[in-house]
C-alpha cells in the first residue's frame, strides 16, 4: 500500500476515537492483507508503538492476514448446527478438490463458526455467495478451471 | 425533510404506507442469510425480469427473515384488497404463473403457505390491516396467525423481521417506528429508566441482569460523558438470531439504543458489530444514515435539545469480544482481552467513563415496552423472566427457524410446534438451549420452561437463544470436545485457568473419544471444570467447562461406554 492510499484511509477514520481496527480493517480489505511495511508506517503515522499495532493485528488473526491471500474466499460453517450436519467432512472434501493440482494457492480457505444460514446447514460461502453443499462444490470446481 | 414533530413523524409515516400498502402491488424477497442460502438472489433477479417482461407495476422490495427459515426462499404479494399472500420454496420456473397472477388479481394457489388478512402491531397495539374480508377463492388457505407456526408466536423484539425494506426509514415509522423515542424525549429520563424497571426486563445476552437497574447504576455513576453500548458481536457457533434481527430491523436497535442513552445520560452510543458480517454492516451505517439525515440523530432531537450520536465499529473476531470489558478494549482499538470486574463497567468502562452495554435483543425491546408501559409488558412471560425469548432453532428439527415466543413456553412445544418435531426415525437426545455456557440438557427435561430461573435451576442457561436440538446420532463425547476444540481456539489466553485448563480438558477429551481414555479421567475432567469455573477471569473462562460438565451430569454412560468398550457408539468420535 503506497504511503498516499495509507493517509487516505486515516484520513477517513481521523475523528474516530481508538481508530486503529478500523483503519487495518480499511487496509486489510483494500490490499487483501496487513504488510510488515504498512503497519511501520501505521505506527509512525498514528504515533503508535510498532509493537502495539502489531499486537492488534495478530491478535484477531482471523480478521487480519499478514501475508497475501488467494483470491477466491471460502468459507466452510464450523458452528454447532453446521458441525451437527458433517460439516467437518464437507472440509475435508473441499480441502481435497483444492490439494489436486495445487489449486490452492489461488484460494483462500477459512473455518467459521455460524453465518446464519443454520437452517441450510452445513453452509458455505464462496466469494462472499452463501451457498449449500453442492453448489459450493459446483461453483469451486467452476473457479478452479478459470485462469 | 427534519422530523421535529409528532406531525413531521406523522407524514413520514404516510410515505412508509405507500409503500408498504402500495395502490400498484408490493412483491417481498426474504434475504437474510437463511434466504440468500436457498437461492433468493435468483428469485430476486428473476422477478425483476418478469415484472419488466409482462409490464407488470410491483414494488419489488428486499425484505429480512420472516422466520420461516426451513421454507426458504420466500415471497409475499401484497395486492391491494386481498390478504397478503406467502408463498414458500419458491422456484425460478413458478415465477411467470406468480407475477401473471398478480397482473390479473388472482394469485395462483401452488406453493401457498397462508395468506394474513390483518397484524396486531406490537410496538401500539393497533391493527395493520390488508384486507378486511377473505375472498371466497382464498377461503381454505390458512390464516397465517391460526397456523401452528404462528400460534405460540409473540414477536415483540422480531416485531418487523421481514415485513419491512430494513434501509427504509418510512417502513419502520408506518408500523410505528419512532413514535416510542418521542414519547421517551417527553418524559423525564428518570422516569424512563422507572418504566424500564417496572417492566422487569432482564438482559437477553445470557446474563439475565435486570436493565432498568443496569440503566440506574450507569445513570447515578459520576463521569462527564457517559456511553451506551449495543453488543452485535455474536460469537456463539450455531445462533443466527442477531443477524436475523440486525438485518430485518436496524432502526428498532437505534431507537431502543436512543431512549437508553437519554435515560442513562449519554450522549454517544456505539454499535460493535461482530466482523465479517457485510450485510449487516450496510444495514446498519444505511440506518444511521437515515436516522441523522431525519434528525432523529444528532443535534436537537425531537426539538428538545438532547444530542445523541452513535457509531458503528466493525470488532475484529474473537468469541471473547462478546464479554463487555473485551468489548470495550476492542472498541477503544485495542486488543480484545477482559479484565477483572471488581469496578463495574457502569463506573469505568469505555475509555474510564461509565458505560452501559445491552445486546441486540434487549435494545428492540425497549421502544414496545416505553410506548405500551410497564403493564402491557408485565403481562407476558412468567413471575420471574418477562416477555419474550428470540430462539434461533436449528440441528435435528424438520423446521428450522427464528421465532419469538413468551417466556415460560416449555423447550418441548418450540421443538414440536414450531420446529416440526424431530425428524422421522430418530429420537430426541439431547438440547442446547443458549450457546456453550449453558452445557446441554438431556431429553428428560424438554418439558422445562423458558425461563431465566427454571433453566439456571437445572444447570443450564437461558444464554442467547441459539437453541441447538440433537438427536440419537449425536455423541455427547463429540459435542463436548467439539466445544472445548472451538473454546481452546477463541480463549484469548490472559489467565491461566482458562488458558491451560481448557488444553488438557482437550486432552482428556480427544483420549476418550479415541477409546484410550481412562476411568479416572472423569474425575480428573470435573476437577479440572471446578478449577475453571472458579479461577477464570472472565465469564467465557468461568462457563467454558458447562458442556463438559452437564454431559457428564446426564451422560456419563456414554463416556463410560468409550472408556470400557473403547468405541464411540454412534461412531461420530471416528468420523
Amino acid at each position: 500500500m503506497d504511503l498516499n492510499k495509507l493517509d487516505e484511509v486515516i484520513i477517513r477514520h481521523q475523528k474516530e476515537k481508538g481508530a486503529l481496527i478500523s483503519i487495518l480493517h480499511d487496509i486489510q480489505r483494500e490490499e487483501g492483507y496487513v504488510s510488515e511495511e504498512v503497519m511501520s508506517n501505521l505506527s509512525a503515522k498514528l504515533q503508535v508503538p510498532l509493537s502495539e499495532v502489531f499486537r492488534v493485528a495478530t491478535y484477531f488473526e482471523k480478521a487480519f492476514s499478514l501475508a497475501p491471500q488467494g483470491k477466491h474466499t471460502i468459507k466452510v460453517c464450523q458452528g454447532t448446527a453446521c458441525y451437527l450436519k458433517q460439516a467437518g467432512q464437507i472440509l475435508t472434501e473441499i480441502k481435497e478438490e483444492l490439494g489436486e493440482d495445487g489449486a490452492a494457492s489461488n484460494f483462500h480457505l477459512e473455518q467459521v463458526r455460524c453465518m446464519g444460514c443454520c437452517n441450510a446447514a452445513p453452509a458455505v460461502e464462496v466469494n462472499g455467495e452463501m451457498l449449500d453443499r453442492e453448489s459450493a462444490k459446483k461453483t469451486i470446481i467452476k473457479l478452479k478451471g478459470e485462469k | 425533510m427534519k422530523v421535529k414533530s409528532i406531525r413531521d413523524l406523522n407524514k413520514l409515516k404516510r410515505e412508509g404506507e405507500k409503500r408498504l400498502l402500495p395502490r400498484s402491488a408490493r412483491i417481498q424477497v426474504g434475504m437474510a442469510p437463511c434466504g440468500l442460502a436457498k437461492g433468493a438472489q435468483r428469485v430476486f433477479s428473476t422477478l425483476q425480469k418478469e415484472l419488466s417482461k409482462q409490464g407488470v407495476e410491483a414494488i419489488l422490495v428486499r425484505v429480512g427473515c420472516i422466520g420461516i427459515c426451513y421454507a426458504e426462499p420466500l415471497v409475499e404479494l401484497i395486492i391491494p384488497g386481498k390478504p397478503k399472500l406467502t408463498y414458500g420454496n419458491i422456484t425460478t420456473d413458478i415465477i411467470p404463473s406468480l407475477v401473471k397472477g398478480l397482473a390479473r388479481g388472482k394469485p395462483p394457489k401452488k406453493n401457498l403457505l397462508y395468506r394474513t388478512n390483518a397484524e396486531e402491531l406490537i410496538i401500539n397495539g393497533k391493527t395493520f390491516t390488508y384486507a378486511a374480508r377473505t375472498p371466497a377463492d382464498l377461503k381454505t388457505t390458512p390464516a397465517a396467525e391460526e397456523t401452528p407456526f404462528f400460534l405460540p408466536q409473540v414477536r415483540i423484539a422480531l416485531r418487523n423481521a421481514g415485513l419491512i425494506d430494513p434501509e427504509s426509514i418510512e417502513e419502520y415509522c408506518a408500523r410505528g417506528g419512532y413514535a416510542a423515542l418521542h414519547k421517551a424525549l417527553s418524559m423525564k429520563p428518570e422516569q424512563v429508566i422507572e418504566v424500564v424497571t417496572q417492566s422487569n426486563l432482564r438482559g437477553r445476552g445470557g446474563g439475565g441482569f435486570p436493565t432498568g437497574l443496569k440503566w440506574q447504576t450507569c445513570r447515578e455513576a459520576r463521569g462527564k460523558n457517559k456511553y451506551v453500548i449495543c453488543n452485535c458481536s455474536e460469537g456463539d457457533p450455531g445462533i443466527g438470531m442477531h443477524k436475523g434481527l440486525i438485518e430485518s430491523d436496524p432502526h428498532a436497535i437505534l431507537e431502543g439504543l436512543i431512549i437508553g442513552g437519554y435515560a442513562i445520560g449519554a450522549r454517544e452510543g456505539y454499535i460493535y458489530l461482530h466482523h465479517g458480517n457485510a450485510p449487516a454492516r450496510e444495514k446498519l451505517t444505511k440506518a444511521i444514515d437515515q436516522a441523522t439525515d431525519r434528525g432523529l440523530l444528532g443535534t436537537d432531537i425531537f426539538g428538545t435539545g438532547f444530542t445523541f450520536t452513535i457509531t458503528l465499529k466493525e470488532g475484529a473476531g474473537g468469541y471473547v469480544c462478546g464479554e463487555s470489558t473485551a468489548l470495550m478494549a476492542s472498541l477503544e482499538g485495542r486488543a480484545g482481552e477482559p479484565r477483572p470486574k471488581y469496578i463495574h463497567t457502569a463506573e469505568k468502562g469505555l475509555w474510564e467513563s461509565p458505560t452501559n452495554l445491552n445486546n441486540v435483543e434487549t435494545w428492540c425491546n425497549v421502544p414496545p415496552i416505553i410506548l405500551r408501559g410497564a403493564g402491557w409488558y408485565g403481562k407476558i412471560g412468567t413471575e420471574g423472566s418477562k416477555g419474550t425469548k428470540v430462539i434461533s432453532l436449528s440441528g435435528a428439527v424438520n423446521r428450522p427457524c427464528l421465532v419469538e415466543v413468551p417466556m415460560g413456553t416449555p423447550l418441548k412445544r418450540i421443538i414440536t410446534a414450531l420446529g416440526g418435531g424431530i425428524p422421522r426415525g430418530s429420537k430426541l437426545k439431547a438440547i442446547q438451549v443458549g450457546g456453550p455456557p449453558a452445557g446441554v440438557l438431556p431429553a428428560a427435561l424438554a418439558e422445562l420452561a423458558l425461563d431465566f430461573d427454571a433453566l439456571y435451576e437445572a444447570g443450564s442457561l437461558l444464554g442467547s437463544g441459539g437453541m441447538i436440538v440433537m438427536d440419537d446420532t449425536a455423541c455427547m463425547v463429540d459435542m463436548a470436545r467439539f466445544f472445548i476444540t472451538f473454546l481452546e481456539e477463541e480463549s484469548c489466553g490472559r489467565c491461566v485457568p482458562c488458558r491451560e485448563g481448557i488444553t488438557r480438558m482437550k486432552e482428556l477429551l480427544e483420549g476418550i473419544a479415541k477409546g484410550i481414555g481412562r476411568e479416572e479421567d472423569l474425575a480428573l475432567l470435573e476437577e479440572l471444570a471446578r478449577c475453571l469455573s472458579k479461577a477464570s477471569l472472565c465469564d467465557l473462562g468461568k462457563s467454558a467447562p458447562a458442556t463438559v460438565l452437564s454431559t457428564l451430569r446426564h451422560f456419563r454412560d456414554e463416556y463410560l461406554t468409550h472408556i470400557r468398550q473403547e468405541v464411540c457408539p454412534t461412531k461420530r468420535c471416528t468420523m
